[in-house]
């Protein structure tokens, strides 16, 4: 039997797992060329919600973990074919000399650079992922590696920042499943029409009346665009599978969780040797009695599915 | 039955443990269970026990005694005084169901939630020779110790039984809550005469509750390993009693226990 027994309920595991959860944050940035179109994408998100159950196979079972994007832009940039309107003559020059062209319609060439569109997609309000996970305790043991083995526990506690041992809870992941990104289909057609169309709008020169005589002439904006980018119907889809899939974000994503549980931030630590009574400075005037720790061995952690449990033992040597 | 069925937070040592934990503490806080005089403290080849000292202690220059006065002779102006040492050199503590044998005086067998504890206390005086208790008087009217070159040791064994409290104390940074143990009875073996075992009994409940308790009190969020103590919106108290939990802490089945709920502030 071991020397010491802790658990928590179901419900402090859970309070255990929320703290964790809400120390989780993920950014991320990436840019590039697929033919038609370059791409980029910067996000950065959090994670909210989820419910938490033990069970007895010593897992802990998390879902309905939603990914929150503070931020996440999606930029496009791609080529319309130059379009070159006017340059022609209205009143030709009879004479045989003189310019050729009395009065003539000046030229304008539209779309000459390269991209000469280049939007920027705001979809941090619109799109949904849901995460869930199948975890197991692990209890690890961690030796700071700041930590020189010159160094005691005392120095160790002493130095800035400190650096002791520790024993560390994490909660494993054996699987996480991320959902596809859920972008409607509408929104995005709507926000990427939009986007396009201010892009163009800005390149167009003269008044209203011009501008809109040049779209008549582009036709439908969306339709250019899907013609360019050789886009389905489902720009929703499309997008998702751009930063899914090309840019392989939700790998990334999945990544940088299953790391976060399973190394970076455990559920909970404590120190070894763990202290059991503070620094003593007043019951011998001016002397500070070192701190008493004791040595934790053996430390073994499980889950049924009422409760997590701990075990360890105290050593009998610091 | 879960560990948890009653609270947020369970906490569990056995009595293995806890005189691991005990020793650990003797052995890094040996000032605590020593006492004497400088000249002992500095000659602690006079202690009437060896004293097993944590590396610690000497790397950081701690005590290994708590230096007291000397023991003066009664009546003596400039005083003079005798070099002595007090040790409580063994700590053995047995949980409910017991298996110490008490001394009679303490109504064996252990009652539930409580706890037995075998102690060997060691205690000398360093008498001089007679010729050399005529010490001249200090010149500048200080006091003066009498000279020894070794203690006059003896050891007894000390039975005490008690409980285990939650004690509050108000800091700067809130409320700490303390495990504290209570002495309920303890019983010097075979003094005579009764006058003389009760006044060592006496003073020795006193040490114990005055100056080795107190500052052997462990904070209960330590036996729970620190869980959920961070959490700013999580305060941690024991469990309040009830018919589901009618003792917190628990002494039973060998072990010390403890229910913690975890209150949510708003």
């Amino acid at each position: 039997m071991s020397h010491i027994t802790v658990a928590a309920s179901a419900d402090a595991v859970r309070r255990m797992f929320e703290a964790l959860r809400d120390r989780f944050t993920f950014s991320s940035s990436d840019s590039a060329n697929f033919g038609p179109f370059s791409a980029s994408y910067a996000v950065t998100l959090h994670l909210e919600n989820g419910s938490v159950e033990l069970r007895d196979d010593n897992t802990i079972a998390i879902s309905q973990l939603d990914i929150k994007f503070d931020s996440l832009r999606v930029g496009i940039g791609f080529d319309i074919p130059e379009l070159c309107i006017g340059g022609w003559c209205i009143i030709p020059n009879p004479f045989p000399i003189g310019p050729d062209c009395l009065l003539g319609v000046p030229g304008i060439c539209l779309f000459s650079r390269n991209p000469d569109i280049d939007i920027s997609l705001d979809l941090s309000g619109i799109v949904t992922v849901e995460v869930s996970a199948t975890t197991r305790p692990v209890a690890r043991y961690r030796v700071d590696p700041n930590r020189t083995a010159a160094m005691t526990y005392l120095d160790a506690e002493d130095a800035s920042p400190p650096v002791p041992n520790q024993w560390q809870i994490f909660i494993d992941p054996v699987q996480v499943i991320v959902d596809v990104f859920n972008i409607p289909a509408d929104i995005a057609a709507n926000l990427l029409e939009q986007a396009v169309t201010n892009a163009i709008n800005d390149q167009l020169p003269g008044p209203d009346w011009l501008k809109d005589l040049f779209r008549a002439i582009l036709g439908p904006i969306l339709d250019l665009v899907r013609r360019l980018l050789q886009l389905p119907d489902d720009i929703g889809a499309w997008l998702s599978d751009l930063l899914a899939s090309s840019f392989g974000l939700l790998n990334l994503i999945v990544a940088a969780i299953a790391q976060y549980l399973s190394s970076e931030h455990p559920i909970h630590l404590f120190e070894d040797p763990l202290p059991i009574l503070d620094r003593d400075a007043n019951s011998i005037p001016g002397t500070t009695l070192i701190p008493v720790k004791i040595p934790i061995r053996d430390l073994g952690v499980r889950v049924n599915s009422r409760e997590m449990i701990l075990e360890a033992n105290v050593g009998a040597q610091l | 039955m879960a560990f948890t069925d009653n609270s947020g937070l369970y906490g569990a040592i056995n009595e293995e443990g806890i005189n691991l934990v005990i020793s650990h503490l003797m052995r890094q806080r040996p000032s605590l269970f020593n006492h004497g005089t400088s000249f002992v403290g500095s000659n602690t080849r006079l202690l009437c026990a060896p004293i097993d000292i944590a590396p610690a202690v000497v790397q950081r220059n701690n005590p290994i005694i708590t230096v007291q006065d000397p023991l003066p002779v009664l009546g003596t102006n400039p005083e003079v005084g005798f070099n002595y040492c007090f040790q409580i050199a063994k700590v053995e503590i047995d949980l409910h169901p017991g298996e110490i044998v008490l001394p009679a005086e303490l109504t064996p067998p252990l009652a539930e939630q409580h706890f037995a504890v075998h102690a060997r206390m060691c205690a000398g005086l360093g008498c001089p020779a007679k010729d050399k208790v005529d010490v001249p008087p200090d010149p500048h009217g200080r006091s003066v110790v009498l000279p020894t070159s070794q203690l006059e040791c003896f050891c007894l064994d000390l039975f005490a039984v008690g409980h285990v409290e939650v004690t509050v104390a108000v800091t700067a940074t809130g409320a700490r809550r303390f495990l504290l143990g209570k002495v309920d009875g303890l019983e010097i073996v075979d003094i005579k005469p009764d006058g003389l075992e009760s006044s060592l009994e006496c003073y020795l409940n006193a040490f114990i509750q005055l100056v080795i308790l107190p500052r052997a009190k462990v904070e209960i969020t330590t036996l729970v390993t620190h869980v959920l103590q961070n959490l700013a919106t999580i305060t941690l108290v024991p469990t309040p009693s009830s018919p589901t939990v009618p003792h917190n802490p628990i002494i039973e089945d060998d072990q010390l226990k403890m229910l913690i709920n975890l209150v949510v502030s708003p």
